[in-house]
């Protein structure tokens, strides 16, 4: 160093030793706020960020409240329940797509995925007969190898997510429709129902709808799975930026992969339940699932480019989306009107969101000489 | 030539990318217990080498040797498994998660809780002594304090060989020494390091051996005590670099004011800005990181709104301007040359010659244009010759360029929309050795062709170099003003932190 830039540098120190405030990066924490801080994430959260968490849970629960004034019988019992076993299947496709979305990622054919797994499932336990839990061993798996072709593809041979799943999304909508015409009138002949299957279809565990148990269970474990457990993590760090998880050391492609196959693992369970409620298969299922999905991950404020986000986000998106149109179902609106309203929500909530985090974003960014207010130390 | 003692070595490594070689047949070798400085210009192939080492990138030709065992990293998950472990110049943290998990990141237990992260980084961080919070988002946290968070996580995997890209650029005097008391507990410890540096003093005192890398060839390497600044910069240019006296001459001080700024403040301590820039004069702004210089230059260049209830003034010529977007400013004849090329200085997927065309297509006014070959050529051989921009083959795009010729493109495509006022950010951040003597000729002959000249820079010399009159910028303020025989670096600083 040349004297002049030591000097300058020993000043500097000197001056850096004596006042805190000018430490130059970042804001330090004062031991009292280190206390009162938690230890989990969500408490540390400034205010603007806790808003933004919880923008989606107040309109979830506004909606919930103006369709309960607005509809008789909206909270009777069987109401809920119907409710509940409504939502379930929708919520597993969003929180299908969602994993996937974490991991930086997109899946355009989960509600392609979710429809073959609900043929395959009256296929293996009406047609073949296969016992109950082999023949939902046989779903989950169809719906995790198509999730891995997916994943092969995009993690290891570097296709587009976005072409892929969609061109995926096209054969298997071809396939379905291939084997439903097939198989129609076999399956509205085969008859075949055991407790474990109306339970599935019908059944309740403590009042709770079979398949609200079991979302809440996936929930649950898949939210643990994504804050607590090392593959979860690896998830978060690769969707949040890939070329920083590799650096660290992670087989990003092995994560990719996996989050495909999660995805359609969970997707292909919607369709199982899917099966056991409505005992005919339509070529129609699932259409425009893919696209409910999106809008209710979009709702829940999580973002596409990867990392943001978490399950309950998406629960809450979907639930917003899921009442709102049942909710105007109920109030007589026309059919043909939900696609557009989901389009309009959609629109409606990425315009929002995109405003608000960018006014966010101009109150975070470090001072400017133009909004500093502070006087001279 | 290597002993038992080296843990880590290259043997004829190369690596080409896409037809441009980045290393040459580099041997490189780094034993236990020691600090290796790897020093060259932008370009030279250093953090090519060093990725290679961590496993980031693969080698086209050559070797890698772990322990005299040649080995194959496929994946940096490679290099840490062998107990290599890289700090990397561009940030690899997770913005989303907190510092605990980024410093666990990757070699996290199967099963983790907020709460056993939280107390294991905090003994990793405690046992550097580095002050950041574990339970902070990376997203809130300063660049600095995301180096020691780096630099923590390399030394928490406890990794043998530990590899620094440019670990002290963002880093403040007093953080500097600290990671350098780092580096020598380290050394102590037996592990071996490598670190890439600029600061060629840097690397004097703290390293044992230094290698020198030049267009991707191993120029030299050797003990440190066997160079010094003079030979060292030598080596690295390969020609004899006229480390020219810290002046350069001074054409007369300003004739005409060009542009004024004002902010009549709402404040009870006066006016807070105030600048003004004259023509055939540069001017030095000096001032700590986060002071707000740059932050003022894009709103004088209509890159950003001013947010608060203070009035501005422009004036241009004596005459009030605003500038809603830069397009505006550029029109009036102001332009901003940017701190950061890649962000928002160039159009990387282009060549030199798109670039500095589609720059000069700012100041046209119209739709109906007609894209002509013709004159972008001509346009782009006159720049290329004016700033000795070095020409790779035809059409290869900038990002394939070295800082030092990707900023000299950032300038000519800033001259070349013609400007009056020009406002360098930085203008040598990351450029190698050999150009910032260029680009400070350029600097210098802009002024003197009569226009107003406003520097940017957190390196005193520079400032005290180039600048006809000194301003220091702190907290958003301007706090001081030095014409150039009464600078010095002492008032400056004194100014900047005060």
């Amino acid at each position: 160093m040349t004297q002049a830039e030591d000097r300058s540098a020993s000043f500097l120190r000197g001056a850096l030793a004596r006042s805190p405030s000018l430490r130059v990066a970042g804001r330090a924490f004062s031991e009292r706020e280190r206390g009162l801080l938690s230890r989990y994430p969500v408490f540390r959260r400034r205010f603007g960020d806790s808003l933004d968490a919880a923008v989606p849970l107040l309109v979830m629960c506004g909606l919930f409240a103006a369709f309960a004034l607005l509809v008789p019988n909206y909270l009777s019992g069987s109401n809920l329940q119907q409710l509940m076993r409504d939502y379930a299947e929708p919520c597993l496709v969003a929180l299908a797509l969602g994993i996937v979305v974490f991991a930086g990622g997109i899946d355009l054919s989960v509600g392609a995925i979710f429809a073959l797994a609900k043929f395959t499932a009256l296929y293996l336990f009406r047609i073949e007969m296969w016992p109950l839990p082999v023949a939902v061993l046989g779903v989950l798996s169809v719906g995790a190898v198509i999730g891995a072709i997916n994943g092969v593809l995009i993690a290891y041979l570097k296709t587009r997510a976005f072409l892929t799943t969609l061109a995926m999304l096209l054969i298997l909508r071809a396939g379905l429709d291939f084997v439903t015409n097939a198989y129609t009138i076999e399956l509205a002949n085969a008859w075949r129902d055991t407790e474990g299957w109306y339970w599935l279809g019908a059944g309740y565990f403590l009042g709770v709808p079979s398949n609200m148990v079991i979302l809440l269970v996936v929930a649950l474990a898949l939210h643990l799975f994504l804050t607590r457990l090392r593959p979860g993590l690896h998830i978060m760090a690769t969707g949040a930026d890939r070329k920083a998880a590799r650096h660290a050391g992670i087989n990003t492609r092995r994560v990719t992969l996996l989050a495909y196959v999660l995805s359609g693992l969970i997707a292909a369970l919607a369709g199982l339940f899917y099966a056991a409620r409505q005992s005919s298969a339509g070529s129609d299922t699932g259409l425009g699932w893919g696209v409910t999905a999106l809008t209710a991950v979009v709702l829940g404020g999580v973002s596409l480019s990867g990392g943001g986000g978490s399950v309950g986000r998406v629960m809450i998106g979907s639930a917003i989306l899921f009442l709102l149109m049942s909710g105007l179902l109920r109030m007589n609106m026309p059919g043909g009107a939900s696609s557009a309203l989901i389009g309009a929500t959609l629109l409606g909530a990425v315009g929002i969101h995109i405003q608000w985090s960018r006014r966010r974003a101009r109150s975070r960014s470090v001072r400017s000489p133009v909004s500093d207010q502070r006087g001279a130390p | 030539m290597t002993d038992a003692a080296t843990c880590l070595s290259v043997r004829k490594g190369t690596k080409s990318f896409a037809g441009s070689v980045a290393l040459d047949s580099v041997d490189f070798e780094v034993k236990g217990g020691e600090i290796h400085a790897l020093i060259g210009e932008n370009g030279a192939g250093k953090s090519t080498l060093a990725k290679v080492m961590a496993g980031a990138v693969p080698l086209t030709s050559g070797s890698l040797l772990i322990d005299q065992q040649v080995c194959a990293f496929h994946s940096p998950a490679d290099g840490l498994r062998a107990g290599v472990a890289m700090v990397y110049q561009e940030t690899s943290l997770i913005p989303s998660l907190t510092v605990a998990q980024n410093i666990l990141l990757g070699h996290e237990p199967w099963l983790n809780s907020f709460g056993t992260a939280e107390r294991a980084a905090r003994q990793a961080l405690k046992s550097l002594d580095f002050d950041v919070e574990p339970t902070a988002l990376v997203q809130d946290i300063g660049p600095a304090e995301r180096q020691m968070v780096e630099i923590a996580r390399a030394v928490h995997l406890n990794a043998r060989v530990l590899i620094f890209d440019e670990p002290t650029a963002s880093l403040s005097p007093a953080e500097r020494d600290k990671f350098f008391n780092l580096l020598e507990a380290l050394r102590r410890r037996g592990k071996a390091v490598v670190f890439i540096t600029h600061a060629l003093e840097e690397a004097l005192t703290i390293s044992d051996r230094i290698t020198v890398l030049r267009d991707g060839r191993r120029v030299v390497c050797g003990p440190a005590q066997s160079f010094d600044r003079q030979l060292l910069v030598q080596l690295m240019v390969g020609r004899d670099l006229d480390e020219r006296s810290t002046e350069l001459g001074h054409c007369g001080v300003g004739g005409l004011e060009l542009l004024a700024v004002d902010s009549v403040g709402s404040g009870v301590d006066g006016p807070r800005i105030s600048l003004s820039l004259k023509s055939g004069e540069v001017v030095g702004l000096a001032g700590l990181v986060g002071a707000g210089r740059s932050d003022l230059a894009k709103f004088i260049a209509g890159l950003s709104r001013p947010q608060n209830d203070c009035n501005w003034s422009i004036r241009l010529r004596g005459e009030a301007v605003t500038f809603n977007t830069p397009r505006d400013a550029i029109a009036a004849g102001i332009v901003y040359v940017t701190e950061d090329r890649k962000l928002d200085g160039l159009f990387e997927t282009m060549t030199t010659d798109d670039n500095i065309y589609l720059a000069a297509q700012a100041r046209r006014r119209g739709w109906l244009r007609i894209y002509s070959r013709a004159i972008r050529k001509r346009l782009a051989d006159y720049w290329r010759a004016r700033l000795a921009i070095r020409t790779l083959h035809g059409d290869a795009v900038v990002s394939v360029y070295s800082g030092g010729n990707q900023q000299k493109v950032v300038i000519a495509k800033a001259l070349a929309q013609d400007p009056e006022v020009i406002i360098f950010d930085e203008p040598t951040r990351g450029v190698d050795v050999g150009a910032i003597p260029q680009i400070h000729d350029v600097i210098r002959e802009v002024a003197e062709d009569g226009k107003a000249v406003l520097v940017i820079s957190s390196y005193l010399p520079e400032i005290l170099r180039l600048s006809d009159r000194v301003l220091v910028m702190r907290d958003g303020r301007i706090t001081a003003s030095f014409d150039r025989a009464d600078a010095s670096e002492d008032l400056i600083m004194h100014a900047a932190v005060h």
